[in-house]
């Protein structure tokens, strides 16, 4: 059975969540502010977090940067909000998305704890060989890495192996950014995986196709990878009170 | 009157191309003509567009129009020339015409022409007001709209938590029943607001998924500036932007979203300000994150709507006035770019709103000509 650390501002959804895996016999220590639980993590070593996604302050993609910089620890978020990219860069191998039920958290938080070791796969897709080897030179310190070159390759690649999120370019060979997206989004064992379309094409930037088909980010490929470093390094607003104190 | 004199008394005066090119007047000659070119001799042969530079634009499709033999006139654009004695400016307009063996130009007076288009170029800048401030506030009924249905998603995270784990413990009949009813009840409500919420994203990127890039700062507040200065002036009222503005790199913002919160916060300013007193933006920079504040010298903000003053439906400082979305827009904005909204009182009265926008990552081009030891601007 698993300690498990919860952190989520709604204080209702926190008590039945506690029950829920309580339940189940794991150990559960639940907070309502991420203050709260960082100065928990001091001295407490769950063997997961779960996490709500929009609260104030520090919210929990913050959260989940500055805990997962100290100590090692699996994170699944439990959200409202739409940020499943933005959970993986963070750090996350698990969104569930809310309203959900005891049953749709607890298999979450199960999957999870048996891939506590894992480290998220991010594919890349781009018919340019030195986006490719730039973006895995970028991606490889944090997560798996794996390429493909055109939809087609990318496709095949989804359907053999796990992937976290997708990254992927318009224009390409044989098949095309949003022909790929379209067949992701087709595809029941596929349809739920985050991706972010990045592109030289300003006007592709610009298309209404991609909110159609849930794409989480479209940006210009020369700001990925600032972007990216952002998201993964920046430190969260709020952060700067939260280092050690004299 | 003769025949020849009709010309001139609409208006309007009446020349014959030659075939050397030249003009011969074929009417009289109106008033207006010796006002705007008191110097021309009109009973000479003479270039047209010597008189009246601007026909050199409209000879080409003149000459077209003579040659072609067509009945059909063709038309120049409006142009304006000013008059010789008080300055003002009158509005002329050529036709060229084949009439039987002539090729005839007419140049026509046309105030009254001139008065329309005005009209409905004034017109059409005011739709296009409308059309702004309708969109803008269909995005802020969208914002709503949205919030809402966020907010109806919550509490319904824990009533089907809380029947999954009722109906989990194995209740005996009736009870199983109500439960399960309620759960599929809840579910559906689930399906429904999923859908709701797919739609909104497909229709309208607007809503929280708009994607953040680095925005200058100083551009948008200039822009600012630009829009909300008139307004300052015509209620009497000094609008001071921190000019070290132009030295703060980029935020991370959507760029046409940071120009409505920022003039949402000065326009909340200016509502509140006391003829002839002073709305200042201020630009504050810290490590990794700059505050930018709009400080006044109104009333301030009463302590009992304080704590829910950047809520949805608030309604800051006057309850009768605004939509009481200006505020909540602000909040759900700064905070989507990671971002935080706040108030406080001013030293001496007044009220002061502030953001907190992070600065942008560098791009490498910056980081590049740092490290060949060129200053980057203000970022410390």
């Amino acid at each position: 059975m698993a300690n498990v650390l919860m952190l989520d501002d709604d204080t209702e959804a926190l008590a039945w969540m506690t029950a829920a895996l309580e339940s189940r016999g794991h150990h559960v220590k639940s907070f309502s502010t991420a203050r709260a639980a960082l100065d928990a993590l001091a001295t407490y070593d769950p063997d997961l977090i779960v996490a709500d996604v929009l609260m104030p302050e520090i919210d929990g993609l913050a959260f989940a940067r500055i805990a997962r910089r100290r100590k090692s620890i699996p994170v699944l978020f439990v959200s409202i909000a739409k940020k499943e990219a933005e959970a993986v860069i963070a750090g996350a191998i698990g969104y569930v998305r809310k309203p959900a039920s005891a049953a749709e958290v607890r298999e979450a938080v199960e999957r999870v704890l048996r891939e506590r070791d894992r480290t998220a796969t991010i594919l890349v897709v781009d018919d340019d060989e030195d986006v490719r080897d730039l973006y895995t030179a970028y991606l490889s310190g944090h997560f798996e890495t794996v390429t493909a070159a055109n939809g087609k390759e990318a496709l095949d690649m989804l359907r053999a192996r796990r992937i976290d999120l997708a990254v992927v370019d318009v224009h390409m060979p044989i098949m095309n950014g949003a022909e790929l997206v379209r067949a992701i989004r087709e595809d029941p064992a596929l349809q739920a995986l985050p991706i972010i379309v990045q592109t030289s094409d300003l006007s592709a930037v610009q298309a209404p196709i991609w909110a159609t088909l849930r794409v989480s980010q479209v940006m210009d490929k020369q700001r990925f990878i600032d972007w990216f470093e952002g998201q993964l390094r920046r430190p969260a607003i709020g952060e700067a009170e939260e280092r050690p104190r004299p | 009157m003769e025949l020849s004199d009709l010309v001139p008394a609409v208006n309007a005066v009446l020349f014959e191309r030659k075939d050397d090119g030249r003009f011969v007047i074929a009417s009289g000659v109106p008033r207006w003509c010796r006002m705007i070119r008191p110097d021309v001799r009109w009973d000479d042969a003479l270039l047209v567009e010597d008189v009246f530079p601007f026909l050199g634009v409209f000879l080409p499709d003149a000459e077209r129009a003579w040659k072609s033999k067509s009945p059909h006139p063709v038309q120049s654009d409006l142009w304006a020339e000013s008059q010789h004695e008080n300055g003002q400016d009158l509005y002329l307009m050529a036709i060229a015409a084949r009439v039987k063996e002539t090729s005839a130009l007419l140049i026509v007076r046309s105030d009254v022409l001139f008065q329309r288009r005005q009209g409905v170029l004034q017109r059409a800048r005011e739709l296009q007001m409308t059309h702004t401030a309708l969109m803008n506030e269909i995005e802020q009924k969208d914002i709503l709209i949205h919030a809402i249905v966020h907010d109806l998603a919550a509490p319904l995270h824990s009533i089907i938590g809380i029947l999954s784990l009722l109906e989990e413990r194995g209740h005996t009949e009736p009870e199983a029943g109500w439960i399960h009813i309620g759960m599929q009840a809840a579910k559906r409500q689930r399906e429904l607001i999923s859908e709701i919420l797919d739609i909104f994203t497909a229709e309208n990127g607007v809503l929280g998924q708009r994607p953040t890039t680095a925005v200058a700062l100083g551009d948008v507040l200039e822009r600012v500036a630009a829009e909300r200065e008139p307004i300052a002036r015509s209620r009497n009222l000094k609008l001071q932007i921190d000019t070290n503005a132009r030295l703060i790199p980029r935020v991370v913002a959507d760029e046409t979203r940071l120009l409505r919160v920022l003039t949402n916060l000065v326009d909340n300013a200016f509502r509140y300000s006391p003829p002839g007193a002073s709305v200042r933006v201020t630009i504050q920079p810290q490590e990794d994150t700059v505050t930018v504040a709009v400080e006044d010298e109104g009333p301030g903000v009463k302590p009992d709507v304080l704590p829910r003053l950047f809520e949805k439906l608030a309604r800051g400082r006057d309850s009768m006035s605004g939509t009481g979305l200006g505020l909540f827009f602000c909040r759900i904005s700064v905070e989507n770019w990671g971002g935080g909204i706040g108030y406080e009182e001013r030293e001496g009265g007044g009220a002061r709103f502030w953001i907190r926008l992070q600065l942008a990552p560098r791009t490498h081009a910056e980081e590049r000509r740092e490290a060949n030891g060129e200053r980057i601007d203000a970022r410390r």
